[in-house]
């Protein structure tokens, strides 16, 4: 979907994920999952409550230790890479998390700036400009940026956190439930935003989601999670057309067939911005 | 690829022709946010004569949003013929990022305006202005807090089925007997230190024997119960206001209110309930430790036996000194108490604010202590009549 690549290097896929298997106890999450997201492509993942996406995000976050597998980031071994080669992946990484995860005690700007401040050798003064630059990009109003995240509304905080998870240019973005806790509205000015910005950066964005309006709308293929690995990954419209239990249901159930209605009056979801 | 990459961002400037101020601006290299620290007041200087500029990116190896932004800043209407002619990638993020400098530079011009050039005098008394408003605001939302707090009891006092006992007693279970330990040895400490220090300083004129009256009185009157009080103040005060911060965090204390259970009444009202009938034990018992831990003092010392500093006690500590001590103790607790669940209820939904509001609810509840204490110094400095 995405035009082009905006700083081509030719290292392997952004995620390549082979046999993964997570246990906890007793309890096996994921088994043999397999999954990988080739460049420029925006990947939404879908499972029911319990199916391991969060856990899957962890792992290949590197925030979980897995039992077995391997995840690669960039061809990069994330199990066995050193922490300089750790630090190049998170460099060319952004994740938004559920909840904003915005640090409490810094203002938006300052939050924007951590990770210039950390990667970069920019001087105080331009970091906060470019930290701008990113809440314009993000769609945040500039007056916002001496805000602490407790004065942010929900979907505020979604956007300064997508500002945060912008700020070096990330090759790869994880999205976590980006639209959860916002009003169909702000969701759909949001997944517009989203798409926008994959397409002109070239970026790649690994997302769990719940909404199907985001599905149809941004994803170029979705990945779903059942049975303990990834059962289909084809893009929405012809996962449609599986004959998977869980699948089927999710897209043709009560709710699903809404999705899809809403789908049929939506032009293309690209001038909703 | 990697190796043969040039990291560096460069870029070099060139006369085009004849004509005065038109310049070639040749990029090189990586315009990363990692590479392009510093480099834009040099090329802002540099670029200062030209009036129009061609901009050759053959060379340029890697952009992003922010060295787009630093060019499209730089450069600003002065282009001449096409920028990142026949690399879209290149000329798609330019023309995302040049749309917007304008704003984002007036904003970040105005912003370093506002926060560099304030008069620090002002800024100071504007700083002591929101001060002063936030104090009085906090002192008089917990005086509508001490108020609900004391309401809620009376209803409580005319209707006692109210109560809920179970939290009470779980309460007195966790702020008062859990506190005994720590309260038992620090009163022996304290009291051995004074004990150490009267029988070190009264022997110098022979009147060692006084060490006895002075730790019995030192400890009934004030030690024990101020020590007592603090220990708790540290312990409970964090806690409760911890709990109920928790809660209200976790938006359980608006859960509580559309069952329409009454957190005064399910929440405060146990706590305060709970320590003021608990601190005169636990303050009995702590002042009882500290004048063990004083007589053994002067017992080994001293060479007073337990006969002779038992004796002496009884015949030279006024009852009254106990009294004195107790009577403040039930004080201390609804302070404490009060601070602590205050503090919890005026938590706001970010962490922050928290753990603000513990460090706060053991400040003010030891503060409050001292200033109990004092008044209650003044009031009862006649007793016992001599």
């Amino acid at each position: 979907m995405s035009a082009y690549e905006l700083n081509p290097r030719n290292d392997g896929p952004p995620i390549e994920i082979r046999g993964l298997v997570n246990q906890f106890g007793d309890r096996v999450i994921h088994q043999d999952l397999d999954l990988t997201v080739e460049r420029g492509k925006i990947l939404g993942v879908v499972g029911g409550s319990g199916s391991g996406k969060t856990v899957l995000l962890k792992s290949i976050l590197g925030l979980l230790r897995f039992k077995s597998g391997q995840i690669n980031i960039f061809g990069q071994d994330i199990a066995t890479a050193s922490k300089k080669q750790k630090l190049d992946v998170q460099s060319r990484s952004g994740v938004l998390f559920q909840s904003g995860a915005l640090f409490s005690s810094l203002t938006v700007l300052e939050n924007i700036m951590v990770p210039m401040a950390e990667f970069t050798k920019l001087n105080r003064r331009e970091s906060k400009r470019i930290g701008l630059l990113k809440m314009s990009l993000a769609g945040l109003p500039l007056n916002a940026a001496d805000l602490m995240p407790s004065e942010l509304s929900g979907g505020m905080i979604k956007r300064a956190a997508l500002a945060r998870s912008l700020a070096l240019d990330p090759e790869l973005l994880f999205l976590d439930e980006p639209t959860a806790g916002l009003d169909p509205i702000s969701a759909a000015a949001f997944d517009a935003l989203i798409k926008e910005l994959a397409s002109s950066l070239g970026l790649t964005v690994f997302m769990i989601t719940h909404d199907l309006d985001s599905l149809y709308t941004i994803t170029d293929e979705v990945a779903v999670l059942a049975d303990k690995h990834v059962v289909a990954k084809a893009p929405p419209l012809e996962l449609e057309k599986s004959d998977h239990p869980w699948i089927h249901e999710y897209f043709h159930g009560p709710r699903g067939r809404l999705g899809g209605k809403m789908r049929d009056h939506t032009p293309s979801g690209d001038q909703e911005s | 690829m990697a190796s043969t990459r040039n990291d560096k961002a460069q870029y070099r400037i060139e006369p085009v022709g004849e004509q005065d101020g038109y310049g070639r601006l040749t990029l090189s290299g990586d315009w990363r946010i990692g590479n392009i620290g510093g480099i834009a007041p040099r090329l802002k200087s540099d670029l200062k004569p030209l009036s129009s500029i061609e901009v050759d990116s053959g060379a340029l190896e890697q952009l992003d949003t922010a060295g787009a932004y630093l060019l499209s800043a730089v450069i600003g209407d002065r282009v001449r013929g096409e920028i990142f002619a026949g690399q879209d990638n290149y000329r798609g993020l330019y023309d995302l990022v040049s749309g917007r400098d304008l704003t984002v530079d007036e904003f970040h011009e105005d912003h370093v305006r506002r926060e560099e050039s304030e008069n620090p005098i002002i800024r100071g008394l504007a700083k002591l202005g929101a001060g002063v408003a936030v104090n009085l605001a906090i002192f008089t939302a917990l005086l509508s807090f001490i108020g609900r707090t004391v309401v809620t009891l009376i209803a409580t006092i005319f209707n006692p089925l109210k109560l809920r006992l179970t939290p009470l007693v779980s309460l007195m279970q966790r702020a008062g007997i859990e506190a005994l330990p720590i309260v038992i040895a620090s009163n022996l400490f304290i009291g051995a230190v004074i004990a150490f220090l009267g029988a070190m300083q009264l022997s110098q004129f022979g009147a060692q024997v006084f060490s006895i009256e002075l730790v019995g009185i030192a400890e009934l009157r004030e030690l024990g119960p101020l020590i007592t009080a603090v220990l708790l103040a540290g312990r409970s005060a964090s806690s409760f206001a911890a709990e109920i911060g928790a809660m209200k965090m976790n938006q359980e204390i608006d859960a509580m209110r559309v069952m329409g259970i009454d957190p005064y009444e399910a929440l405060v009202l146990p706590r305060l309930i709970g320590l003021v009938l608990m601190i005169p034990l636990i303050t009995f018992v702590g002042s009882m430790a500290g004048m063990i831990g004083g007589f053994g003092i002067i017992w080994t010392t001293l060479d007073y036996g337990p006969p002779m500093i038992l004796q002496r006690t009884l015949d030279y500590v006024d009852i009254s000194h106990f009294f004195v001590g107790m009577v403040k103790t039930p004080f201390y607790a609804a302070a404490i108490a009060i601070i602590g669940c205050h503090m919890g209820m005026t938590v706001t939904e970010d962490v922050i604010s928290l753990g603000r509001q513990v460090t706060r609810a053991v400040v003010q509840a030891i503060f409050a202590i001292f200033v109990i204490d004092a008044v209650f110094a003044l009031l009862l400095q006649g007793v016992p009549a001599q």
